[in-house]
């Protein structure tokens, strides 16, 4: 009589227990289906993302290009900007900034503002008696957003 | 089950990562980058920053900006390394009554501990933002030589920025962790590396539970930045050459030729020459000046040869204190920016012997180790749930002795793929299926797991029976190939034991020889598909002559045999060139006889049905992909074929 009773008891254990691991394996299951499911539609979100910003690579590679032309006009001196080849040299900088405008690029406006390690990185620090401490007073290269995210700072010098 | 974040606190970067649908994934911060700088400011105006924002404001900012802080943590103040360090820091540090150290940020002062804490603070943030839910615990990783007041500062760090740390464990282990390393019995791994600023060495033993340190080394002042300034030197130099002109005084041309030169490193990683190109980086009295110069990977080596030698005497010295030879390290790990030069890899080579493992991104890949580790323990990684890959293709042979592949490589299993085929000869009543193994083009060339024949197929046309043919694998690596003729619904399998269980040498070997077999075994499918289609055109057209009987002028017959007979005679030999163009002639000629058909037949008006050709079905593709979708043919044997 006993013995029939534990085999009885130990059956129910065993049941119990087979049927804690499937309820472990189910739930885990539908865990995993469920993170496939999710991860598809964050994916869907992410390619998304990337159509509006896949020109950000390009746009940032030819930020530096504009960064020369910006130099290479700050240093004509006057005749040379009366020269006409030169001027059309910098039509041709103006397309190419206007392109990229088209395109979602937007320059910061920095220069005569406090400075803001959102928008800018100081690279130096000038003793200034006019500008009050911690006015740009110089934009080395200019800042840009690209659709409204920071895609360059600018980098400037500030007043001591 | 809430998830445990890794973070990787370093000493310029830090970053983290965490378990995603059972794989590690670095977690970008708010600014949407990967990494995030240790830094820590008070602005002028008491404002906190940490990250990014707190680099760019550094120079406005130096004795307010904290950085490094990890040179600092758990150390006591009369360190000869905190001593060092001093007198290079912008920024305040004095001794605290324990004896510890305090660092001076805005009016107070603060332990580095406090400091780490604020970045680490950051951090959680950043990635409860980007994950929506809090995140409660973490593990934070931190270098093999730390000592315990180190690693307990360490952890009192993630504490006071709200963390339960459940553990901080060593940066190479954690990278060893990334490449699943940490489940090999007894192996010797050493870990190299080589960051921004600091270079490390770690030797490692595995065995069944645990991962023991057996030895550390390396230069708290040797990284990636040491070669940057090193390009940085040679530009200077050569301009002076060039120019006549002293780049070193000027702060600003000094900004852009590190940018470049970092810039310029990254390139000859994967070139051999790299042009820098700096326009207008200063001026004199004669006009603008412009840099120009291009450096070689083999320049760049010689600049450096002398850093990279000095992490190879480290790393064999470290070899030598803990009494083993570079023979008897099992894995090398790269960690770093740094690793992915080619020379310094091709160093390691030679000193080990063998590759490194370096697929993970060497900046990421401690966090990435960390967050696997967080994984594992709050049960994202099941053992149970440790899925495996196939790790060579598994496919079926086809019409011309060509290996087509069902599963390709690395396919994590369980899993089911199959595919529909089709018989080679008319009224042929049997296929065999001849199950292979490996990434050859050729069936002869790859590995036969096995074989079995399905009959009963009833007699139809060739190309015209469906078969399908069905790859299953188990989580155990068995696999089940079965192949059912869909109308007469006979079915045949065979189960062939580990088909996963091919040793790591032999995988190589099989990839390697695809590789570099890859060449000649394209051109030989190349000749195999042309032929078919000869001998397929050759048969389709002695179908429609046959169907066509009368309908078909005299003399379009008579040109229709030529050409078939040219493609004959030549059809088996070697010349593709030929072959293709009698093919191409042969099938122009046979077009132009159905054509004709179809016009005597409209004249005649008879009902609809021509025994022309079966349209294509399922499969044909494969073999054929782009051309014409004339089903095959083999000769009279018992083979399958792609329809």
């Amino acid at each position: 009589m006993t013995d029939k009773k534990t085999k009885e008891v130990k059956h129910k254990e065993k049941l119990e227990d087979v049927i804690k691991q499937r309820d472990e394996y189910l739930d885990g299951w539908k865990r995993a289906k469920a993170e496939f499911i999710n991860y598809k539609k964050e994916e869907a979100v992410k390619i998304q993302g990337i159509f509006k910003y896949a020109n950000e690579e390009l746009i940032d590679q030819l930020i530096p290009v504009i960064d020369n032309f910006q130099r290479a006009e700050a240093h004509l001196t006057q005749e040379q900007k009366e020269n006409n080849t030169i001027k059309g040299v910098m039509y041709i900088k103006n397309q190419l900034v206007k392109s990229l405008l088209e395109n979602g690029l937007e320059q910061i406006e920095v220069l005569g503002k406090q400075f803001d390690p959102n928008t800018s990185e100081a690279i130096e620090e000038i003793e200034d008696s006019k500008e009050k401490s911690g006015t740009v007073i110089e934009e080395v290269v200019s800042g840009y957003q690209l659709n409204g995210k920071l895609i360059r700072a600018a980098q400037v010098k500030v007043a001591k | 089950m809430s998830k445990i974040l890794g973070i990787d606190l370093g000493t310029t970067f830090s970053a983290m990562a965490i378990v995603e649908a059972g794989e590690p994934k670095i977690i970008e911060n708010k600014e949407g980058n990967r990494t995030t700088p240790s830094v820590v400011a008070l602005t002028k105006k008491g404002e906190r920053l940490v990250g990014t924002l707190a680099r760019r404001q550094q120079i406005t900012n130096s004795e307010n900006t904290i950085y490094s802080t990890k040179r600092l943590i758990g150390r006591k103040y009369s360190d000869k390394v905190v001593q060092d360090e001093k007198s290079k820091l912008p920024y305040e540090i004095r001794e605290a009554k324990d004896g510890g150290i305090e660092v001076k940020m805005g009016d107070k002062w603060h332990k580095p501990v406090e400091i780490a804490a604020m970045i680490l603070q950051k951090l959680k943030k950043d990635a409860e933002d980007k994950l929506g839910e809090e995140i409660k615990e973490a593990i934070i990783t931190c270098p093999a030589y730390f000592d315990d007041a180190q690693r307990k500062a360490t952890k009192i760090a993630g504490e006071i920025a709200g963390f339960d740390v459940k553990r901080v464990i060593n940066e190479p282990t954690a990278a060893a962790l990334a490449y699943g390393l940490a489940n090999k019995k007894d192996h010797q791994i050493i870990v190299y590396d080589f960051g921004g600023g600091t270079f490390d060495i770690s030797i490692l033993d595995v065995s069944e539970d645990t991962v023991e340190v057996k030895g550390t080394g390396g230069d708290s002042h040797l990284g990636g930045e040491d070669i940057d300034q090193r390009i940085m030197g040679w530009l200077v130099d050569e301009f002076k050459k060039s120019d006549g002109i002293d780049l070193s005084k000027d702060k600003l041309a000094l900004q852009r030729l590190k940018e470049s030169s970092e810039k310029a490193k990254i390139e000859l990683s994967s070139a051999i020459e790299s042009e820098i190109n700096i326009p207008f980086v200063t001026s004199d009295e004669n006009g603008p000046k412009h840099l120009n110069f291009t450096l070689s990977r083999s320049k760049l080596e010689d600049l450096v040869k002398d850093l990279i030698d000095r992490s190879i005497d480290i790393t064999k010295k470290t070899l030598k204190e803990a009494n083993l030879k570079p023979s008897d390290i099992e894995e090398i790990v790269l960690v770093g920016g740094q690793t992915r030069m080619p020379k310094i890899q091709e160093e390691i080579k030679t000193l080990f012997g063998k590759e490194s493992k370096k697929d993970i991104n060497p900046d990421e890949v401690v966090a990435l180790g960390a967050a696997t580790q967080g994984g594992s323990m709050s049960g994202e990684i099941k053992d149970i749930l440790l899925l495996d890959v196939t790790p060579l293709t598994l496919g079926i042979e086809t019409l011309g002795g060509v290996s087509t592949p069902l599963i390709e490589k690395n396919t994590t299993i369980p899993a089911t793929k199959s595919n529909t085929f089709s018989t080679a000869a008319d009224s042929q009543t049997s296929v065999e299926i001849h199950v292979l193994q490996g990434e050859r083009t050729m069936a002869t060339d790859n590995k036969t797991l096995g074989r079995f024949i399905l009959d009963g197929i009833p007699p139809a046309p060739r190309g015209i029976p469906q078969v399908e043919v069905k790859f299953d694998i188990d989580a155990n690596g068995i696999l089940n190939v079965s192949a059912k003729d869909k109308a007469s619904g006979k079915e045949q399998s065979i189960r062939i034991e580990s088909s996963t269980g091919v040793s790591k040498e032999e995988i190589e070997k099989m990839k390697k020889d695809a590789e570099i077999h890859a060449e000649e075994d394209k051109k030989k499918q190349e000749v195999i598909e042309v032929k078919n289609q000869a001998q397929s055109a050759i048969f389709t057209v002695e179908k429609t002559m046959k169907d066509a009987g009368d309908k078909i002028a005299e003399d379009l017959k008579k040109e229709v045999n030529e050409k078939k007979e040219a493609l004959d005679k030549i059809k088996d030999s070697d010349d593709t060139e030929d072959i293709k163009k009698k093919t191409e002639e042969l099938m122009e000629v046979i077009q132009k006889a159905g054509a004709e058909m179809y016009k005597a037949q409209q004249a005649a008006q008879t009902e609809g049905q021509t025994a022309g050709e079966e349209k294509p079905q399922a499969e044909e593709a494969e073999f054929e992909e782009k051309k014409d979708e004339k089903p095959e043919e083999k000769k009279e044997e018992d083979k399958t074929k792609e329809k």
